[in-house]
């Protein structure tokens, strides 16, 4: 392979997106398993079913690492159209977009991942409600997550061979910084709503509609803050010339 | 390592435009649906009272996405019940036919999940506007104050970015690491974990929220 | 390259930018899935008042909301005015 600094910069961006990438999801998982074995000590003859819940809480937690590994698969094997400090900063941008994306909903997925395993242990009888709440939870709550992976697929696959021009390397650093530390909130909060509506719907499972509809809209909302960082990261790219 | 996110496309000119198709997809695709009618006609034909081996299979599926639907719409009116079942069905068998060798996931190529994705966005805002009528459905894009409206709008629009890369990330993620490990051991073993978590894990749960959120966007729009 | 004082001033307003809008997203986003939450919560303990928690919980995360605006504004402001 013939390294040239440009390689150096992906290299790095690789390395900022799993190792930021992999700590949200490992916070989550171990949220989760924690819950789990707290529930099975306590009603040890639930242990098949909270072990099933939480295989498929961790996976669906594991989402956000697994776009970091892409992410950072794509930028180490990635021939580079241009040679300057504007494919440069992108590729960093990348790196780092992706890296914080992942953090957030990895951690928020954690919560309504422990709450299903506690509940499920304490209330065998809506098992099915709480998996279906749990998995809607957790993937609306990634949300921010798939929006940093649609600014990193962006920026890797933009084509920056342009004269060299300091303010275009900035804006592209900046669209990063903007998408990736925007999804980190939205993230933790969507989870923290997730949670309490899933553990409501194991106290009362006749409230399970309208506790989904509250947890959706309510994520919703605090979801439109990533929607205005992924705004803002567009117009960085594509309005700056 | 030339095999990441290759997908393999013809292009041809008619009347001026450069069309190009995704022929894998398409072809991927076809051989599902037709797999589909072909079980649909056979099931048809030979159900009865007495369940046989395949009907017992299907049946709680069935029964239990009809319930699904029911209680998250609450209503007993069916008319979701099919969309929701019919794609879920699709995407399960789209998301886990890559452990077929040969075979390539149609969910891989990003064109297919937006499709369906844009496909649930337009039945739930015309299934709004149906309920509501289009004074209160345009009403609502006002909230909480008239300058929210663009931002409300975006709100709405990244949905289907939000559903289809989703499914989009979750399968190709899957094939590039399948693809990255089968390399560093030389392809001497393929790794059959791997296989059995992304292809059939992944793949039904994946399948299943897409088919969840589409139900969930309709109802969103349906209620109040 | 030659990098004049203009461009630097550019450069630095548009980073400038992405950190406004990255940083200010961050607490709307927990505060508003707090409020959330609470609802939710709220809504398990006393269903009755489904709409009543639902609207308090609209009113406090489109208050708490107001901070990722103004980000969003300064934001616009460094791209297209400074």
């Amino acid at each position: 392979m013939d390294v040239s600094w440009i390689n150096a910069s992906g290299f790095f961006g690789a390395g900022l997106c799993m190792g930021l990438g992999a700590i949200g999801a490992a916070v989550g998982e171990g949220f989760i398993a924690g819950s789990a074995s707290r529930g099975i000590s306590r009603q040890p003859a639930m242990s098949g079913d909270v072990l099933k819940m939480m295989l498929i809480g961790q996976a669906i937690t594991e989402t956000a690492a697994i776009f970091s590994l892409v992410i950072a698969i794509l930028l180490l094997f990635k021939t580079y159209s241009g040679n300057n400090i504007t494919q440069a900063s992108a590729m960093i941008s990348t790196g780092f977009c992706m890296g914080m994306g992942a953090l957030g909903s990895g951690i928020g997925c954690g919560f309504p991942g422990a709450k299903a395993c506690e509940t499920l242990a304490r209330n065998p009888s809506v098992s099915g409600k709480i998996m279906t709440a749990m998995l809607v939870g957790q993937a609306v709550d990634q949300t921010p997550t798939i929006f940093a992976l649609f600014v990193s697929l962006l920026l890797l696959f933009m084509n920056f061979s342009v004269a060299m021009k300091i303010t275009i390397a900035a804006a592209v650093f900046s669209a990063g910084i903007s998408m990736g530390f925007g999804a980190v909130g939205p993230g933790i909060g969507g989870g923290i709503a997730a949670g309490a509506a899933v553990e409501g719907i194991g106290k009362n499972k006749e409230l399970s509609p309208v506790l989904l509809r509250t947890m959706l809209i309510g994520q919703a909302v605090s979801q439109s803050t990533s929607i205005y960082a992924m705004v803002i990261s567009l117009v960085l790219l594509f309005v700056i010339k | 390592m030339e095999e990441i996110g290759k997908i393999v496309k013809i292009t041809f000119h008619l009347f001026g435009y450069n069309i190009t198709v995704n022929t894998e997809t398409i072809i991927m695709s076809w051989i599902i649906m037709a797999f589909l009618m072909i079980l649909s006609l056979i099931l048809y034909k030979k159900a009865s009272l007495i369940p046989n081996t395949l009907q017992t299979i299907i049946e709680p599926l069935i029964e239990g996405f009809d319930k699904l639907v029911k209680d998250t719409l609450e209503t007993d009116d069916r008319k979701y019940y099919a969309l929701i079942t019919a794609l879920f069905i699709f995407l399960f068998l789209c998301n886990i036919i890559g452990i077929i060798p040969g075979c390539e996931e149609p969910t891989k190529d990003l064109n297919t999940p937006l499709g369906y994705g844009i496909m649930g966005f337009v039945i739930a805002h015309y299934s709004g506007i149906k309920v509501k009528g289009l004074k209160k459905y345009l009403s609502e894009y006002l909230q909480p104050f008239f300058i929210m409206a663009p931002l409300n709008l975006i709100g709405e629009l990244a949905k289907i970015v939000s559903i289809s890369f989703r499914l989009f990330g979750n399968i190709m993620g899957g094939s590039i690491i399948i693809i990255v490990v089968s390399h560093l051991v030389h392809n001497l073993v393929l790794p059959p974990f791997l296989y059995a978590f992304f292809g059939l894990f992944d793949g039904t749960i994946q399948a299943f929220v897409f088919a969840m959120l589409t139900l969930v966007y309709i109802t969103l729009q349906v209620k109040e | 390259m030659q990098i004049s004082g203009k461009e630097i001033i550019e450069a630095a307003s548009l980073l400038g930018a992405g950190i406004a809008m990255g940083l200010g997203a961050i607490g709307p986003g927990i505060g508003e899935g707090f409020a959330a939450g609470k609802a939710c919560e709220g809504i398990a303990r006393n269903p009755n008042e489904a709409g009543l928690l639902t609207r308090t919980m609209l009113i406090g995360q489109a208050v708490s909301e107001s901070t990722g605006i103004y980000s969003l504004v300064i934001a616009l402001l460094l791209i297209f005015v400074v």
